[in-house]
Formats: C-alpha cells, structure tokens, sequence
C-alpha cells in the first residue's frame, strides 16, 4: 500500500520534470527574441514549442508525463526595414524572431501552475505516507 | 491477534488502500494537466465498491468458462464526464482535480485518526499505557 503512495510521488515528480522541460523552452525563447541572423538574409531564431503526451509506466502501472517533443514554431518571420543589419537582404530587410513575449509569459504562468499543483499533489501524498507510518506508533 | 478478523480494522483497510489508489489516479490526472487530448479519470467511489458494484470481471461468454480469479477489493477506474475541454481537447480542471486530493487526504486522516483511537482502546483493555 505504501507502494501505491510512492509510485503517486513519481507520478507527481514526472510531471513537475515535464514542466521544467517546458519552462526551459520559454527561457530559450524570451533569451532569443532579438536573435537575427548573421549573414545577409539568414533566418532568424524560430520559436521553440513543447509538446507533452501521456506514457503508461508499466513499473508504476499509472498515467505518467512526459515531453513528446521539442517542435518549431512555423509561423510567418516579422520583418523590419534596417539596412545597417548585417543580416539585412538585398532590399534592406531584416527577418526578426517570432517570439511573442506575452504569449511566452501567459505560458510561463501556466506551466508554474500547474507545477505547483503537482508540488502540492506530492505534499499531499507525502503526509498521507506519514501518517500512514504514525499508525504504527 | 489477526487485525482483519475485527470488521473495524478490515472496513479501515479497505478505505486506506481506496484512498492510495485515488491519489494515483488524481496525480496522474494533475500530472496531465496540460497533455493535449487527455481526460480526467476517478476511482469508482467508496461506497459502490462496498456494495461490489462496479468490480473488475472477466467476461463469461461460455458455461464452461471460468469466473476468474481477481481480488474483489480491485476498484475500477472510469473517465470523468469533462466540465470543459480546452483547445487541445484536455479535459483536466486543476481546481476540481485538487479538491479531490483534499477530500482523499482528509478522509485518509481521518481512517488513521479511528484505527489509533481504536488500538488504543485495545491497549487499555489489555493493561498497557496507550
């Protein structure tokens, strides 16, 4: 039984690691969001995208998380007038990163989120062990 | 002294191993709160599992078959009808799932507070200091 509340606690932990792989990515693409290319008309950075898919862990027999993969954002590449640019093309344009900040911040929130709701699931199980320890006493 | 022979304790296992496996299934729940197309899922209640409702068994599509041999203490797990499911069709809500965890902790405490309070009364019975 006791086994139960451990296997809870991994369960728990693969989800709390799933949004650090998550929160990592949006550290990558505020970091990034000024990053153009260095020759005339490179690509720019493109933003990072996480996608997480559910994996049944025979040994724990539960839903556990886990990052299914690290995509790219396909979207169109802004573009501004700025000659002087190393990376600017023949017309004097420069390809600029499709990070939007406030997307990457509204994301960040609820990967915070939901990572304390994990911490607090993991609490939870925690002093449910305890006391199941206390019965003994 | 067998615990399992005093219906107190027995009902008391039963509750604590119902409670275990529910915080499994509302971790993984929570663990998937952002997994695109997952569905939240609960543990049969306490209640129907008492009664036998609801019990894992093997279909019998023969007279000769047999009925099987898995425990009756099993609860089965069911998909929770979704509130709302957002764009990528997940349909975990962190506020209901967290409830939940508290209305297990919450029982679980209470079925060791009874379990102790009862062994003391075994002990006082039989002379020790509890």
């Amino acid at each position: 039984m006791a086994g139960d509340l451990s296997q809870t606690m991994s369960v728990s932990a693969s989800g709390m690691e799933a949004q650090t792989v998550r929160l990592r990515v949006i550290a990558q693409n505020i970091a990034n969001q000024d990053t153009t290319g260095t020759t005339p008309g490179a690509d720019p950075y493109r933003r990072k995208t996480v996608t997480f898919e559910t994996t049944l862990d025979k040994a724990v027999g539960a839903d556990t998380v886990s990052v299914k993969n690290v995509g790219v954002d396909n979207s169109d590449l802004p573009q501004r007038y700025d000659p002087a640019n190393p990376a600017a093309d023949a017309k004097g344009y420069v390809k600029l990163p499709n990070v939007n900040t406030f997307l990457e911040v509204m994301d960040m929130r609820e990967a915070e989120r939901s990572y304390s709701a994990n911490l607090s699931v993991m609490q939870a199980t925690r002093s449910m062990a305890n006391r199941t320890i206390e019965m003994l006493k | 002294m067998d615990p399992t022979r005093i219906p107190l304790f027995d009902l008391a296992e039963k509750r604590l191993t119902w409670t275990a496996q529910r915080q499994g299934v509302l971790a993984g729940n929570i663990a998937n709160a952002n997994t695109p197309g997952y569905r939240a899922k609960d543990l049969q209640s306490f209640a129907s599992l008492l009664s036998g409702g609801g019990a894992i068994a093997p279909a019998q599509t023969q007279p000769g078959h047999l009925s099987g041999t898995i425990p009756s203490g099993v609860a089965s797990v069911s998909k929770d009808p979704p509130q709302a499911l957002s764009l990528d069709g997940n349909g975990v809500a962190l506020d209901q799932q967290l409830t939940k965890v508290a209305d297990t902790e919450t029982t679980q405490s209470l079925v060791t507070q009874i379990w102790k309070a009862y062994v003391g009364m075994f002990n006082t019975a039989l002379g020790r200091p509890s």
